[in-house]
């Protein structure tokens, strides 16, 4: 190392030691993470509800209609207060945003859901039967798809992660992956709807059985761009790669060279319903508003009205 | 459509956060020059790596992994600061400076927030993170090329900045000897 190497070192080193290191916590990061994964971009479809307004609040309670002996509860978004938010009232459109949260529903398969939009205090609530609980609480999470190249990982020389493990590990987020049979993921840095100009359910008929669905993406010009360049840089022939959506395998292409046509059809390994929910998760348009101030949802009981 | 419930943090989270966020953030201080983006920063970088902290810890290395994400996040957070140089701010730490020279140090730390982020990240990583050249770029998603040329490039411009206290220097030495 030269002098002036060792000087910069040493200079780096006492510049870094004069500032007090702020304690991280776990928890929190992780709690962050979720919310901002639950409500990641500008797709993610209350966004445009909780983002407009930094109010904060207990309440919300919606009286809904009760279906014929089958337990309902309410699910109640709402917003904290956040003194950093400078919402755009004027986007915020209560009936935009409570289409878009029952046309999600019925994509889903979700039935018998009710959905209020109230602004002073803000609060979203949905209604539905007690059964798809989780699947209300959820209804927001888009299943983001996007990739661009990352860097191979492990480093040269290291063993490399089994391929299995990339198509497995069902907690890695909404991001899109792609995985080469060596275990490298690859993943992006956009949502679905920056990166696609189209996704649609298509019926794949191979034979009989309910799983006869794919859903074939049609790439943005600069998608289609990156993708071409990653599997035009693929070293070996015949390298299968994973393309995953959320958590659910989309498609495990075999890669021949260069693909620009910028289309990924997936296997042909869905239900109807879930090559179709899955093409209008891909593709919900983005609502508008801010980045949103941190959510609270709370489940109750429905009450009659 | 399988969707994914609100997970309990996992221990290796906890450990690695623990274990390692105190060298991240020290490495983003030096690159961003301010507590505050810095500490916004890591919290950023951590959390996006805890949502895909199944695949993050079977990494060999997750650690490098993170550091790209803060690398990356930092050139945002200048892209987004506009290309002014940073300020030199107050500090906030209760140790002393323990460079011997402090004028030398105060003339290093101010030619270093002069020059453009991705020179600056690049002699961060390869100086204070102690990275070799390959991994540099890995973590930039630049070729290794560019990294030898940034860092020849910025050391120039420090020795360049330094020689006429070196020049000092060394006739004070000269003059002790004699």
């Amino acid at each position: 190392m030269t002098d002036i190497e060792e000087k910069l070192t040493g200079i780096l080193n006492a510049e870094a030691d004069r500032h007090d290191i702020p304690v991280f916590s776990a928890q929190r990061i992780a709690e962050n993470a979720v919310r901002k994964g639950f409500w990641r971009q500008r797709r993610v479809l209350l966004l445009a509800a909780i983002g407009l307004a930094g109010l904060g609040g207990a309440g919300g309670a919606v009286v809904s209609a009760v279906s014929h002996g089958e337990a309902r509860v309410t699910v109640t978004f709402q917003a904290e207060r956040d003194q950093d938010s400078n919402p755009s009232a004027s986007s915020f459109k209560p009936e935009d945003v409570r289409t878009w949260i029952l046309g999600r529903a019925k994509a889903d398969g979700l039935r018998d859901v009710e959905v209020t939009v109230r602004r002073q205090p803000l609060a979203v609530t949905i209604t539905g039967r007690a059964s798809d609980t989780e699947r209300l609480k959820m209804l927001g999470m888009p299943a983001d798809l996007f990739f661009a190249e990352m860097g191979a990982y492990p480093a040269p020389g290291e063993t490399p992660l089994p391929p299995s493990k990339c198509v497995e590990k069902q907690d890695i987020g909404p991001d899109l992956q792609i995985c080469d049979q060596h275990g490298y993921v690859y993943s992006s840095s956009g949502s679905a709807d920056d990166n696609l100009t189209a996704a649609a359910a298509q019926a794949v008929h191979r034979g009989p059985g309910p799983r006869d669905w794919a859903v074939v993406i049609h790439l943005d010009a600069a998608t289609t761009r990156s993708y071409s360049a990653f599997t035009g840089d693929r070293a070996a022939p015949h390298e299968r790669i994973t393309v995953l959506a959320g958590s659910m395998g989309l498609a495990e292409p075999i890669i021949d060279g260069r693909v620009s046509d910028g289309v990924i059809e997936s296997e042909a390994a869905f239900t109807e319903q879930q090559a179709k929910a899955l093409a209008v998760d891909l593709l919900s348009p983005s609502p508008p508003g801010l980045y949103p101030p941190l959510l609270t949802v709370t489940v109750s009981p429905a009450r009659s009205s | 459509m399988k969707r994914r419930p609100p997970p309990s943090v996992e221990p290796g989270f906890v450990e690695f956060v623990a274990a390692r966020s105190a060298a991240l953030f020290r490495t983003a201080v030096l690159i961003v020059g301010d507590r505050h983006a810095a500490e916004d920063l890591v919290q950023s970088a951590l959390e996006r790596a805890y949502r895909h902290w199944g695949r993050v810890s079977a990494m060999d290395a997750p650690e490098a992994y993170v550091r790209r994400i803060l690398a990356n996040l930092a050139m945002d957070h200048f892209r987004a600061a506009g290309r002014r140089p940073v300020e030199l701010l107050e500090y906030d730490g209760a140790a002393p400076d323990v460079y011997p020279d402090v004028d030398e140090h105060d003339a290093v730390i101010r030619i270093l927030r002069e020059l453009p982020p991705r020179m600056r990240t690049v002699l961060v990583l390869r100086y204070f993170d102690d990275l070799t050249e390959t991994q540099v770029a890995e973590v930039l998603g630049i070729t290794v090329g560019t990294v030898k040329s940034q860092g020849a490039r910025a050391l120039a411009k420090l020795r360049e900045a330094m020689a006429p206290q070196e020049a000092a220097e060394q006739a004070e030495q000269e003059e002790r000897t004699a």
